[in-house]
């Protein structure tokens, strides 16, 4: 399947097959948008529905995108926004604390068949559970998706010093995680 | 990335790399699945329309030609007209005479009742106190 830019596929949408256009956007960045889901909310089914939530609003919002900012970066932000109040809502709907929601989150993992990774990248995974939910935001998109701070400051509405700030803060706390016992 | 090298060195030196597995044929199916749902908004929304607003504004403007209507026939007649019609609503075999001829019945029955309470009065009355009174 031919990859279209940003640019063309706005220009699709906006011809006479928006949904063909939508289509196409959705296969260009389902893999990214749910990578970066997964990380923050960890199971697979969560995910897919967060996943599916940030796409519909993609489709509503896409008619009024006036540009301002690059395609991804808007669909990036609308991704972690959804992460974001998606924790929210189930540690609302549980009242449970927010250290809580990652001690369950992090306690799945342990018997999760879906994570394939050794033991080492377990604790890493535990590790970035213990870290503040922005803060987490910050080291995935730095770390896996290894996004420029400039890009990201524009993704999270945050300067630039913030952001590396945050991500080294976060570093050395995973770091000190994965010394420990 | 060398960011690492030195404030983290053991998360520096892990591979990168996704350790979530993903359902097999996920990637085939989600925008499937998508599309269905915003298609389904989208009936839903029109749903809507056709059953509630569209018949509310469907008798508003049905409630408003009718009664631009009643306001509109209003009966406008000349006066000679209404004189005319009433006229014409007279009826034209009404007699005079017949009416004296009522009046006359009348003025006799009148007079038959009159006679018939005298008479009872006087029948009724004490005779002794009559005598008084003349």
């Amino acid at each position: 399947m031919a990859t279209y830019t940003d640019t063309e596929l706005l220009e699709l949408f906006r011809g006479d097959n928006p949904s063909y256009a939508f289509n196409l956007l959705v296969r260009k960045y389902q893999k990214k948008i749910y990578a970066q889901v997964r990380r923050m909310v960890i199971d697979h089914d969560d995910t897919n529905d967060v996943v599916q939530d940030i796409f519909i609003k993609v489709w509503k919002g896409l008619e009024k995108f006036n540009q301002e900012a690059e395609l991804s970066t808007w669909l990036y932000r609308i991704a972690v926004n959804e992460s974001l109040t998606f924790l929210k809502k189930k540690r609302t709907r549980f009242f449970i604390p927010i250290h809580d929601v990652e001690k369950e989150l992090s306690s799945r993992l342990d018997g999760d068949k879906s994570f394939t990774g050794d033991e080492i990248e377990r604790k890493l995974q535990k590790a970035l559970l213990t870290l503040p939910e922005k803060q987490r935001v910050v080291f995935n998109l730095r770390y896996y998706d290894e996004m420029p701070y400039e890009e990201m400051s524009k993704v999270l509405d945050t300067s630039v010093g913030a952001l590396k700030a945050s991500y080294h803060i976060a570093a050395k706390k995973v770091e000190d995680f994965l010394k420990a016992d | 990335m060398d960011e690492l090298k030195d404030i983290a060195p053991i998360l520096n030196q892990l591979p990168k790399k996704d350790s979530f597995q993903v359902p097999e044929n996920y990637f085939d199916e989600l925008p499937g699945l998508i599309q269905d749902r915003v298609r389904v908004k989208t009936k839903t929304r029109w749903n809507y329309v056709l059953k509630y607003a569209l018949p509310f504004v469907l008798l508003i403007v049905t409630i408003g030609y009718f009664t631009q209507n009643k306001t509109n026939t209003k009966f406008q007649i000349s006066k000679q007209e209404a004189v005319d019609y009433l006229n014409n609503q007279v009826d034209t075999d009404f007699d005079e005479t017949l009416l004296a001829e009522e009046i006359s019945v009348q003025s006799v029955e009148q007079q038959t009742q009159t006679s018939a309470v005298e008479d009872y009065l006087l029948e009724e009355a004490d005779e002794e106190l009559l005598i008084e009174e003349i």
